[in-house]
This record gives C-alpha cells, structure tokens and sequence, in this order.
C-alpha cells in the first residue's frame, strides 16, 4: 500500500513537471547600438588628371586661349576650407617653353571665382596664402560639386615649342 | 487507539495516517528539488547580463567605409527554444542619426545555434526575417550579436552617433 501511494505520487509529481516544462514562453532582450561616424572630408578622385582630349583643342597659333574644366566631387560632413597648391609653379611647362597659365574654382563654394586668376603666389594670385574656398557642409548633404577650370595662353610674340605642356594643382580640403 | 475503536478501525486509521505522511515527505523532497535547481527547472529560457548595449568601437572616417562589432549574449535555458528578432518600432533595425543611415548589417552566431548561425551578413531587413533554432538544452549559451555599419560610398554621411536597436526573443 505504502509503495503503491508513494509511485502514484511520484508519477503524478512527475507528470505536474513534464506540463509544466512544456508550457510555451518566451524571454526578450533588447540590443542597443551604436557607431559613429567622424566629421571628415574627402576626394571622389585623390588623384584626378586634365588630358589632352579635356581642352577646348590644341594650341595651333600665338595669343590662343584654351580652356578646360575638371569636374570634382567633394565628400565632406563638415564646413571645409579648399587651399590650392602646386608642388612646382602651377604654370603649363614644356622643357623652356610656358604657357600662360591661370584657374578658377566654381562650384559649391561660398565665393566662385568669376574671373581667371594667375598661376603665383603673389596678392590676388591662384596660389597666394589668402586665395582660399570655403564648401560650407549642409546636413544631409555630403557630396559637393567643385570645378577646377584652367586657362592656357600661347605667346603672342612666338610659337611655343611644340609638346605637351604639364603642371600640378593641389587642392588641399581642411577642417 | 480512542476510546470504543475498535482492532480493526484503529489498524486502518494507523496505515492511512502513514500513507500521508509519506506522501508530505515524497511532496516535500520534490518541492526541495525543485527549490535547489532553480526557476528553469521548471523549463524556459532567459537572457542574463541585460540591459545588452553594442558599440562599434572604431569610427566611420570616410565614404564607403564599413565597421563592424559584436557584443556576447547569454541565454540560460533548460529546453530546446528558437530565437527571433524583431524592433520595437518600423526602422529601429537601421543606424540612424537625425534622419541620415548607415547600411546596416546583422550576423547571430553561436555553438548553440542550429549550423552555428549566420556564415554571413544579413542585411537588416531580412534578419528580422530570421528564425535560430537552439536544439539542445542548457548550460547557459553564448551567443553572439554581430552588426557591421556601412557608410555611403557617392557622399559623407553626416557625423555624428547612428543607432538601432533590435530585440531578440527566445521562445519554448
């Protein structure tokens, strides 16, 4: 009898359980997350080129102006200050011979420049200290549109040397 | 043995007596076991160490850039379970930052998981899609919450803290 009742408890504890275990729940958790991102400032292209194939056309008489227009996107999510510089002169050389050479910045600056300005670094020159461009940052909006046009002038006075002509711009973003 | 009771009465009041007690000492060994192994022991499962926070430790410093983190959740469970996702609200799933977004990506992995989860990232709307089936039993499983965050590639996003969240839920 005793055995009987103490199986029939055992049994019946046991069944409370497995009910029990099988119940369906379920237990949440939250995961919040975080990443940042840094102000910064940014090149579509670090290393763009002006081809021959770019220019208005070639140089084919004295005093001829040609033109060409690089176009360069600028990623940034910060007001940016664009500095140009040259590594050399900034001025169109072909061993001896030059050509007179000038630039504009348009685009998404606060202050495009309506006129050519000459390749130095004197007062109101294209690479003086105070010559810079300011790309203020809209939220929202992190791609900017700046244009680098340059202006080539043949002598009047001579034919230059045949060739092509090189130089090197920078334009240095900052914040 | 009460007065007027007779042989045979006081012989079945003395085994019913004895049953019950035996019974009390059966119920209270089982309710002991019960009390030594906890709440699971009467089967479920339960995240331990919330609230559960996940920071991407290196910042975004350019267009198109991807970083990534994970954080190691532990659920204590005692039976079988599978494990959902869900938000709390439309959009929680994506890094965001005063209406701006990262590309945002998910990964589950652990032992525990059925195939050890995800090989792979899984963009943020289909991981709320995902079911993970914890086929064994306990001890408590580490399982673990990967998210990676991409920057847009064709501008900068604005600076700034992204967040998401999502809520994972363990069901039996």
């Amino acid at each position: 009898m005793r055995r009987t009742w103490m199986v029939l408890t055992a049994v019946a504890v046991f069944l409370m359980l497995a009910q029990t275990a099988s119940a369906a729940g379920s237990a949440p958790a939250s995961v919040s997350i975080t990443a940042t991102v840094d102000p910064f400032a940014e090149w579509a292209n670090a290393s763009p080129a002006i081809g021959a194939g770019e220019w208005t056309g070639h140089v084919g008489a004295v005093d001829q102006t040609r033109t060409a227009t690089k176009a360069l996107s600028l990623y940034a999510n910060v007001t940016i200050t664009l500095t140009p510089s040259s590594t050399g002169t900034g001025i169109l050389t072909n061993g001896t011979n030059t050509l007179s050479t000038s630039y504009k910045i348009t685009g998404e600056v606060t202050e495009p420049d309506i006129a050519y300005k000459a390749a130095g670094t004197g007062a109101g020159e294209f690479f003086a200290a105070a010559n810079t461009y300011t790309v203020t940052h809209v939220a929202g909006d992190g791609s900017y549109a700046i244009n680098l046009l340059v202006q080539a002038v043949s002598p009047n006075d001579r034919a230059p040397d045949a060739g092509d002509y090189t130089c090197n711009v920078t334009l240095t973003a900052s914040w | 043995m009460w007065p007027g009771m007779s042989r045979c009465q006081a012989g079945c009041l003395s085994g019913v007596l004895a049953v019950r007690h035996d019974i009390v000492r059966i119920a209270a060994v089982v309710s002991g076991l019960i009390c030594a192994a906890g709440g699971l022991a009467l089967g479920g499962a339960n995240w331990s160490g919330q609230p559960y926070t996940l920071a991407v430790p290196d910042d975004i410093t350019g267009a198109g850039q991807a970083r990534s983190g994970s954080l190691v959740m532990t659920l204590d469970h005692d039976t079988p379970c599978t494990i959902t996702v869900s938000v709390a609200k439309a959009g929680d799933e994506v890094l965001a930052s005063a209406g701006d977004t990262l590309a945002t990506s998910y990964k589950l992995t652990g032992a525990a998981l059925q195939n050890g989860g995800d090989g792979d990232w899984v963009d943020s709307s289909t991981f709320l899609t995902r079911n993970y089936s914890v086929p064994e039993t306990g001890p408590p499983d580490g399982i673990t919450i990967w998210v990676r965050a991409a920057a847009s590639s064709g501008r900068a996003n604005n600076a700034g803290t992204y967040s998401a969240s999502v809520i994972l839920t363990a069901s039996w």
